[in-house]
């Protein structure tokens, strides 16, 4: 039992030596300090005094133990101290794992402010996936299209009477000029970034094969920012 | 495989608002304010040594108009992400020197108006500003079929980042 106290004694007299026998630091802590110090080192003597306890005839192994078990903390420690860096590479990690069109919400500094983030596709365009009129679809981040620009099908979905439409505006595209239907949007909204009153085009049936995310909704971002494989948007 | 690869290659779908300017094919005033390009000296990120930075302002409709320089002939380009390359008008591909004939024009691309021919090409280097970047594969559209130049994700793909603030797109070599 005398040699338990003396290894307790030992041990405390160890962390002690931690700050060089420097009493002053003890000193400029406060109450709370000093009891959060006093209960680490109270748990690290009872887990040494109970390991030499159980490995008494195999000294080596509580070693091993001893050693497992510091690497574990030091790894914690090193691992809180740096998460910024680390938070990085979580979102790094993330973005590889889900699929393309997917968002991820990015945490702000400014409050007021919602951010999303979405990974680049593997044909090299961005689309995300939204919510319009409450009705999930995917749309491809088009700064060429002067508005949000729906297939029928998914305008429909998001409830517009396709039956209905009067394709009166005339759209210039890439092979020449085209009419689409003007609507408008209740709420284009894409996690917690959410517009309201949207103008869009339905096109003709057949005429495109994606939903496009124009300027119409980009215009109404505080930012957009695309940086190697991702895009964030703000708002 | 083709059909797959141009699914998107050119989304271009501009909305006809400034009538006769833009039926006539003239810039209208926001369209010049908008094509001036500028070094940047606001306080932006970080700049890298040797990473060049240019500003766009937003034209009519919120786009982005810049003139790239291609080949050595100036060329006004609008930012595209929804264009999978470059996509030059025919006439600005002739500015630049490429001639074509029509048996060039092997390229099945999806448009937001069916499936146009596009005669595929590699640009020497395109430049906006400071920013030049090289060897970009490009398409080249039939006479009469484009109304502006694209600058579509061959060219913003090799961009460090770009980004929109406050009606102000910032290319980031």
């Amino acid at each position: 039992m005398i040699a338990w106290l003396l290894l307790a004694f030992l041990v405390i007299a160890g962390v002690l030596l931690l700050f060089r026998g420097d009493v002053q630091v003890l000193s400029t802590m406060d109450n709370t300090e000093i009891a959060i110090l006093a209960a680490g080192v109270l748990l690290i003597a009872v887990y040494v005094l109970i390991l030499l306890n159980d490995e008494r005839s195999r000294p080596l192994r509580a070693l091993r133990y001893l050693l497992t078990w510091a690497a574990f903390g030091l790894f914690l420690v090193t691992s809180y101290t740096y998460r910024q860096e680390l938070s990085g590479v979580v979102y790094r990690v993330a973005g590889e794992l889900i699929p393309a069109g997917q968002t991820m919400v990015v945490e702000s500094e400014d409050k007021s402010e919602h951010a999303v983030r979405v990974r680049k596709r593997f044909d090299g365009h961005f689309s995300v996936r939204a919510a319009v009129n409450g009705q999930p679809m995917l749309l491809l981040v088009d700064t060429g299209a002067s508005t949000v620009v729906l297939k029928p099908a998914d305008a429909a979905r998001a409830g517009v009477d396709t039956r209905d439409l009067s394709y009166t505006a005339p759209v210039q595209t890439a092979n020449g000029l085209t009419y689409a239907a003007p609507v408008r949007l209740r709420t284009v909204a894409i996690g917690p970034l959410v517009v309201h009153n949207v103008d869009a085009l339905v096109a003709r049936p057949g005429s495109v094969n994606e939903n496009l995310l124009g300027m119409s909704f980009l215009m109404r971002l505080r930012s957009y920012e695309f940086s190697k494989d991702f895009l964030t948007l703000r708002g | 495989m083709v059909a797959l690869i141009g699914a998107a290659a050119f989304s271009h779908f501009e909305t006809l608002k400034t009538g006769a300017e833009q039926l006539l094919g003239l810039p209208t005033a926001s369209d010049v304010a908008a094509r001036k390009t500028a070094t940047s000296d606001a306080p932006q990120p970080p700049q890298q040594a040797g990473s060049s930075i240019v500003e766009l302002k937003a034209g009519r409709n919120g786009h982005f108009n810049a003139e790239a320089e291609v080949n050595g002939r100036t060329i006004d380009v609008m930012v595209d992400t929804g264009a999978t390359m470059i996509a030059l008008t025919y006439e600005d591909a002739e500015r630049a020197g490429l001639y074509l004939n029509s048996s060039d024009f092997t390229q099945a691309v999806t448009t937001a108006n069916g499936v146009a021919r596009v005669a595929p090409v590699t640009l020497d280097r395109v430049s906006i500003g400071d920013i030049t970047v090289r060897n970009v594969p490009a398409a080249v559209a039939e006479r009469g079929r484009l109304k502006t130049s694209l600058l579509g994700m061959t060219f913003l793909s090799r961009l460090s980042r770009f980004d929109m603030r406050s009606g102000i797109l910032v290319l980031q070599e």
